[in-house]
């Protein structure tokens, strides 16, 4: 007997599984294409044959870059050894800052607070954690954790003065995040120039920059115990607060104000939601976890404060991770990951032959940031669909 | 002490001089962009990519004079890549539910980042001079200190003829007119007839076009070379600027001078002597130094926005359809 078809349900709401297939349709699709734009870039490179004397033909350069991102990057130089998979390790050491501000600007984002000052908020961060780990003598179980706690609490009040003139005079965020940044990166070097220098051992002031952190004021590093070349517990605490903003922002009540202010504040406000409030909180927990990215860069992976930390440009970096992630926390982790990956091949190819300068990166980073914007658009997703449906009744 | 008096005796005037021949050699830049991004705000978008089209700009139009050995070629090419650049941002955001701000900085990142792989070849060790001509405003003084600290340079004066220009046009146009209220009320705007998309990609790309100029004032006339890093946040500053000036034209004029000028607090304080300031607090002494001079603009910046700013009021002079954006 044949039952009664149900009614087509038209503008069915794709389901999550669905969702989460386009999202990652499109995230596949839009880093061929940036592979393809930086190939072909790339490949326009003046670069010689130091053996045969000769240009690299077209061809040869693709597949230099191809053979060298494969094998500095994602192939493990010598699986037998412990250190087999150190590519893996600087991926994910130069993804976990990123991770953390990225995640930063997702929540800032999400609840439509334009929190540009993730740079700044790191940077202090960054100096917290540098100070309570130089001056503060406490055994391991507790410096640590005060280490972090630190990085955070200072990144949130550092973001809390741009909340606190949003609420008390309405200056945009947007404006006072960016000038705050400026602040931040001139607080470093005069930290840096007087209170937190490093002095020799007859007295006089070393480079402007920290002693280093002890021993015991690092985090743990796994898969190696020479310092800096292990993966530290930062990428694990940089997982772990994604899965907790995710949380936040799926199953408390706190994340779905700030969904809801994010994406309608007209009806936040008839259902009686304190918008303001919610914006403060959302742009100190941003300020928390982009202080917290600085904490752990300091602690996991520098030890030491000196001025790159202003200029590095890690905070700013999260920007277009979160933007590449499409706000999504879970989504945060793969495009930091793609991310450090993409900072390991360029620097692998600026020992290659062809010699490109890891700079390079930074346009790739921004061609993938606007191809997922083209990908994630409506009529690309009409167009994807489109073609899916189509399939499926073929195979009916 | 000395280093004042060797300048031909001016005492601690040297330190205003100062300021205002700084003003009048770094503000270009900061005036080009943020005249630029008022125009493209006026039509009630935002593009916050202007930092990457000001350092293309520059590279261009150092990379373009020094090979064709012509200033205007270089100062042409700027504004040529500047409005490319301005097109890619319209044409990205023409895209339905495209947010202006996230095409702005990934177009920001990008455009740093090619300028800095593009113009490997062209960073140059030695200092080339200037390329632009200068003008003198200090022929009336017979002080070296004085006519050299108020040469300014023809690219500035162009900007500066701009503001009353841009001004005008917005207020007494028809093209004015039709860019103000697409960014009043795009729906009205519609409902008359215009396109919506058509006069913001004007829009952006006419801003685009004049932060690629202001980008070649940065290699021909001030810097004299293009290298990397040039002048980090020097765009991004200068949109945050439109804000501080309320959307108005001359109020750009005023803003860019006062940045500027207030950046050369902290190099002129320096010369006359002053290196910092200790401040007892009993238990410590805080020595102050360069580093906090250096924060007097943003903090001077951040002042003035809270103390013209209110609490209950909305802006003053916003464009409606950024509120309705809800980008402020």
């Amino acid at each position: 007997m044949s039952a009664i078809a149900p009614p087509a349900m038209p503008n069915r709401t794709p389901g999550r599984l669905r969702t989460a297939i386009m999202s990652i349709v499109g995230s596949l699709g839009s880093a061929a294409i940036c592979v393809a734009i930086t190939v072909a870039l790339l490949a326009t490179l003046p670069a010689t044959n130091q053996e045969t004397e000769r240009p690299y033909s077209y061809g040869e350069k693709v597949h230099l870059v191809l053979k060298t991102t494969y094998d500095r990057v994602i192939r493990p130089r010598s699986p037998a050894a412990r250190a087999g998979y150190r590519n893996w390790i600087l991926t994910l050491q130069s993804a976990t800052p990123i991770l953390l501000t990225g995640l930063a600007v997702a929540a800032a984002f999400r609840a439509n607070v334009l929190n540009i000052g993730t740079q700044g908020q790191y940077v202090l961060g960054a100096i917290a954690a540098a100070a309570i780990g130089i001056y503060i003598p406490a055994a391991r179980w507790l410096l640590i954790p005060l280490l972090l706690a630190g990085a955070m609490a200072a990144g949130a009040l550092f973001a809390g003065i741009a909340a606190t003139l949003e609420r008390w005079r309405n200056v945009p965020v947007v404006l006072s995040t960016l000038l705050l940044n400026f602040v931040a990166l001139e607080f470093l070097r005069y930290m840096l120039q007087g209170p937190m220098r490093a002095v020799g051992e007859d007295g006089r002031p070393l480079d402007p920059q920290s002693t280093e952190l002890a021993e015991f004021a690092r985090l743990p590093q796994f898969f190696s115990d020479v310092p800096r070349q292990g993966l530290h517990l930062g990428f694990v605490i940089a997982v772990a607060a994604a899965l907790v903003l995710w949380f936040i922002l799926r199953k408390t009540t706190f994340g779905f104000r700030l969904r809801v202010v994010g994406q309608n504040p007209v009806a936040a406000r008839f259902a009686g939601m304190n918008a303001a409030r919610v914006s403060f909180a959302t742009l100190a927990l941003s300020g928390a976890l982009a202080g917290l990215a600085g904490g752990v860069q300091i602690a996991g992976t520098t030890y030491v404060l000196y001025p790159d930390v202003g200029t590095d440009g890690l905070g700013f970096t999260g920007i277009a991770v979160a933007l590449l992630a499409r706000l999504s926390p879970i989504g945060v982790i793969f495009s930091a990951i793609f991310f450090g990956l993409l900072k390991t091949a360029f620097v692998a190819l600026q020992e290659s032959p062809l010699e490109i300068h890891s700079n390079a990166a930074q346009a790739v980073q921004g061609l993938l940031v606007i191809a997922v914007l083209i990908v994630s658009s409506p009529q690309w997703r009409r167009l994807v669909g489109h073609v899916m449906r189509r399939d499926r009744a073929a195979a009916a | 002490m000395t280093s004042f008096l060797a300048e031909g005796s001016l005492g601690f005037w040297s330190v205003p001089l100062a300021m205002v021949g700084q003003a009048l050699r770094v503000s270009a830049p900061y005036l080009y962009v943020s005249l630029g991004e008022t125009l493209t705000e006026k039509s009630g978008r935002v593009n916050l990519g202007l930092q990457g089209t000001l350092i293309m700009g520059a590279m261009a139009g150092y990379a373009v004079s020094s090979r064709s050995g012509s200033a205007l070629a270089g100062v042409l090419a700027a504004g040529v890549v500047g409005g490319l650049l301005g097109i890619l941002h319209a044409f990205l955001c023409a895209r339905p539910k495209v947010n202006d701000i996230a095409v702005g900085i990934a177009l920001m990142i990008f455009g740093v980042g090619l300028a800095s792989f593009l113009g490997r070849p062209y960073i140059k060790p030695e200092r080339v001079p200037a390329m632009s001509p200068d003008i003198s405003l200090g022929f009336w003084s017979a002080n070296e200190t004085v006519r050299a600290n108020l040469q300014v340079n023809l690219m500035f004066v162009v900007g500066v003829a701009l503001v009353p220009l841009i001004a005008w046009g917005l207020k007494n146009t028809r093209w004015g007119l039709i860019l103000r209220s697409v960014g009043e009320n795009a729906d009205t705007a519609r409902a008359m007839g215009y396109s919506i998309n058509g006069v913001r990609l004007l829009a952006t790309m006419a801003g685009g076009v004049l932060a690629g100029l202001g980008g070649a004032f940065l290699t021909l006339a001030m810097q004299g070379g293009w290298k990397d890093g040039l002048a980090p946040g020097t765009g991004l500053m200068a949109v945050a600027l439109v804000i501080f000036a309320r959307w108005k034209p001359l109020n750009c004029l005023w803003a860019a001078l006062l940045f500027g000028g207030a950046g050369a607090i902290a190099p002129a304080l320096q010369s006359v002597g002053l290196n910092e300031v200790k401040i007892n607090l009993g238990f410590t002494q805080l020595r102050w130094g360069r580093y906090v001079f250096e924060m007097i603009p943003y903090l001077l910046t951040l002042g003035i926005m809270i103390f013209t700013s209110s609490g209950s009021r909305q802006m003053a002079g916003i464009p409606d359809e950024l509120t309705r954006a809800r980008w402020l």
